[in-house]
């Protein structure tokens, strides 16, 4: 995985998946069972395990931390619970020049509950890379000013438009915070490192370039001297894929919802992909998912390399026997055309 | 001529294993490494067959393709499927006009135009007479009838792209085979340049190779040999060898002794020299007083959408005042095989660098360098002489050295190598095809390796089988 980032000769392709460590194993809904999310994840051995539950299921060919984008900010001390059903709730959300102000500086020490899981990950993994993420500052302030996951971002962009002083404020601290978890996660042994931009999507291109790609670029190089692959990824991102890749990211990742042929050209077909298998096809018969992985698998042949993985997040009732089914058949196709 | 052990097994020692064999001759291989074809041989580059040495063969010389039909190849050659080669100058790359190992087939050529000044094109035009004698270099011959600019600006990067050596190192006769008479009956070295080419078309273009590349040469004549009943060992070197009464004795470490009453040693002087130093002295001194150069050949797979224009053609020549570039030539191979296509994704590109300049040019030795060094300059020479800015994520390298491979045929070496003829056809049953003695390149060993079958067949006409 790790070399298919770095655009090198691979001997398969490379394949996980976003979310693989969740919902839809039974496995993770036995050990989750009486444990709130935000707990599951900054206990190290619950972490740990959760993160190597899909490795041991599927042969995936990379782990991803078991987390969530809140939870540094869980950590630095602001008042965020994950709602079941919901999503994150910050219960006081943030509006203004004070309550940018008010917000607590992230203390890597914080975070050692993380470095732990990744210790005991790390050494049941072996030579097989864990991805390290963190939520990137946009969709960080997105819950933060919201207070809750929201479809149209309607009080975030009116905050971002309204008063900048206090949106840049916002986003230099998330950034700040995010870049804090992506380093302790890299020093703690994670392979490569992952930057989500989940909401993104929804802003023009003008608009991410002044608001948020500065931001973004000061996480992606204040992790740069780590010298592990950086993938950013974002969903709806057909129109950001450029800007994306100028924030300083090794990998781009894309979502469903632009063929992976049409993203490499627009990027230039000179920085490796990862994606994007729709979600939805998980429930489609067989052979129609297959033609699917083929013609992604054909499209990602003109990238220098080419991760697989779904467009976004495994959704909680995907069928784990389909993603392993993904998961040999991808390792099978040649590699050589 | 009933029996032969073949020394070497290369293409020439190949070669005439194979003839030897339709002969009706008893003919045993050994060669010393784990595979056969010398400087003919694959090599894996990202799980992809590449020529590791040798990846084609000029035909101004009928032996080599002549061999390939024998061989049941015919339909397997390949022609360079763009044959606009350039010369990498400080002012960038350049057009290489059609010619002989640079010399050009015409002043008039709008290319040549575009490599000199004005001064120089008037001077070329203007072809002053100089008698050739064996002991005269490239520098002397050309240098002197078209000027020193033809030389440096042309000829020079041609010729130390293909011998690792410069003009004024390298006899003319020994490079230019045959060109003395040509140039009596056309009156001019321009001339003769431009008969010499006849119909092979633009520069580049005088070369063939194999689909799959030339190591499918070595694959088809190890079956050949086999068809023919040549016994063929590998992992066997032989330690010494002894001329017996009415025979040759050969022993092959950790396999025993051998006896031939011909035996074709088809190894490196170096090699030679030591195998001949008991048995035969005085050849063996002389074998040991050729010269050879070393080149290590640099493989890169790329990926680089800028690449895709094939900004170079099949390849280029780096002139020497191309300071910021160690490498003397580079070949775009996929740009110029179109075999390649069916091999690579989109954007993906073979690149091949050969390095090693004879010692004279102390800021371009490469010797000292790791494989990893190398490898490292060889992607910045990559860049800087195809001008790509982007990324270049290189996927899979190798590095090969051929350390003595190539023949340094310095003034004099036309005559060093018709001394050792003479010496060899003085010894019964020996014939001596190191590749510095045959000429160049494979046509060139091809020829000599037909050449000396036939002569040492010839010499035991008459015994009974």
């Amino acid at each position: 995985m790790i070399r298919a980032a770095r655009g090198d000769a691979i001997d398969r392709h490379p394949v996980w998946f976003m979310r693989q460590a969740g919902r839809s194993l039974p496995e993770y809904r036995k050990v989750r069972e009486g444990i709130t999310m935000l707990d599951s994840c900054v206990q190290p051995e619950l972490a740990a395990e959760i993160t190597l539950q899909p490795i041991r299921r599927l042969d995936v060919d990379a782990a991803v931390l078991f987390s969530d984008i809140v939870v540094p900010l869980f950590l630095a001390g602001v008042d965020v619970e994950i709602a079941p059903g919901v999503g994150p709730v910050i219960n006081k959300p943030i509006r203004s020049a004070a309550d940018v102000a008010e917000l607590p500086d992230l203390d890597p020490a914080a975070l050692a509950p993380v470095s732990e899981a990744i210790s005991l990950i790390v050494e049941e993994l072996g030579p097989k890379p864990l991805i390290g993420f963190a939520g990137a500052p946009f969709t960080l302030a997105s819950y933060l000013v919201e207070g809750q996951p929201s479809r149209d971002h309607l009080t975030t962009k009116a905050l971002m438009f309204s008063d900048p002083d206090t949106w840049h404020a916002l986003l230099a601290w998330a950034a700040r915070v995010s870049t804090t978890f992506l380093r302790v996660q890299g020093e703690a042994g994670a392979s490569a490192l992952q930057l989500f931009d989940s909401w993104v999507g929804t802003l023009s291109l003008p608009v991410y370039d002044e608001y948020v790609a500065p931001h973004s670029t000061d996480v992606l190089n204040g992790v740069a001297d780590l010298g592990l692959p950086r993938i950013h990824f974002g969903t709806k991102t057909s129109e950001l894929l450029v800007a994306m890749r100028a924030c300083g990211a090794d990998v781009i990742g894309v979502d469903d919802r632009t063929p992976l042929s049409v993203a490499i050209k627009r990027l230039g077909s000179d920085i490796p992909v990862q994606g994007n298998i729709d979600p939805a096809m998980l429930f489609t018969p067989w052979p129609m998912l297959q033609a699917h992985v083929d013609e992604i698998l054909r499209a990602g042949r003109a990238a220098p390399g080419h991760i697989v993985n779904l467009g976004h997040g495994v959704p909680p009732t995907a069928d784990p026997d389909v993603l392993a089914r993904i998961v040999e058949y991808v390792h099978q196709v040649p590699v050589q055309l | 001529m009933t029996s032969a052990v073949v020394i070497g097994g290369g293409v020439s020692g190949l070669v005439a294993a194979w003839r030897l064999a339709l002969l009706g001759c008893a003919v045993e291989v050994f060669e010393a490494t784990d595979d056969f074809g010398g400087a003919v041989c694959p090599q894996l580059l990202g799980g992809k067959v590449i020529d590791a040495g040798a990846e084609a063969m000029g035909i101004a010389r009928p032996s080599g393709l002549e061999l390939f039909s024998e061989l049941g190849l015919s339909d397997v050659v390949v022609y360079p499927r763009r044959t606009d080669a350039r010369i990498a100058t400080p002012q960038g790359l350049q057009k290489l006009p059609p010619g002989v190992l640079g010399v050009p087939a015409s002043t008039d050529d709008p290319l040549v135009a575009a490599l000199l000044n004005e001064e120089e094109i008037q001077r070329a035009r203007a072809e002053r007479d100089v008698t050739i004698t064996s002991e005269m270099s490239v520098d002397d011959v050309v240098g002197g009838r078209l000027g020193s600019a033809v030389v440096q600006k042309i000829v020079d990067p041609v010729v130390m792209g293909v011998h690792a050596a410069a003009s004024d190192e390298l006899e003319f006769t020994t490079l230019f085979p045959g060109m003395d008479s040509l140039i009596e009956q056309e009156g001019s070295l321009v001339g003769a340049a431009a008969k010499m080419r006849g119909g092979l078309g633009p520069s580049g273009s005088a070369v063939a190779s194999l689909r799959g590349g030339m190591n499918q040469l070595t694959a088809r004549l190890v079956e050949a040999c086999v068809e023919v009943g040549v016994k063929l060992n590998v992992n066997t070197p032989v330690g010494g060898l002894e001329r017996l009464e009415n025979c040759w004795r050969i022993n092959v470490d950790m396999v025993g002794v051998s006896h031939a009453d011909t035996v074709v040693v088809a190894v490196p002087p170096t090699v030679a020299a030591k195998l001949l130093a008991t048995s035969a002295p005085h050849l063996a001194e002389q074998v040991a007083a050729l010269r050879t150069t070393s080149v290590k050949v640099v493989h890169l797979l790329v990926h680089s959408p800028e690449l895709d224009l094939q900004p170079t053609g099949p390849g280029l020549l780096v002139r020497r005042d191309r300071m910021d570039v160690a490498a003397k030539a580079l070949t775009h191979s996929n740009a110029k095989w179109a075999w390649w296509e069916d091999l690579l994704s989109p954007h993906e590109h073979v690149l091949r660098l050969s390095y090693g300049r004879s010692h004279q040019f102390a800021s371009n030795v490469t010797d000292g360098l790791t494989d990893e060094e190398l490898l490292a300059k060889a992607e910045n020479d990559a860049r800087n002489l195809l001008g790509v800015r982007k990324r270049f994520y290189v996927r899979a390298s190798t590095v090969t050295a051929w350390p003595g491979s190539l023949a340094f045929a310095a003034p004099g070496h036309s005559k060093k190598v018709a001394h050792i003829a003479e010496s060899v056809q003085a010894i019964p049953g020996i014939s001596l095809l190191s590749s510095p003695l045959a000429g160049n390149g494979l046509a060139g060993v091809v020829a000599f390796a037909q050449a000396e079958v036939s002569r040492i067949a010839s010499t035991h006409q008459g015994e009974v089988p």
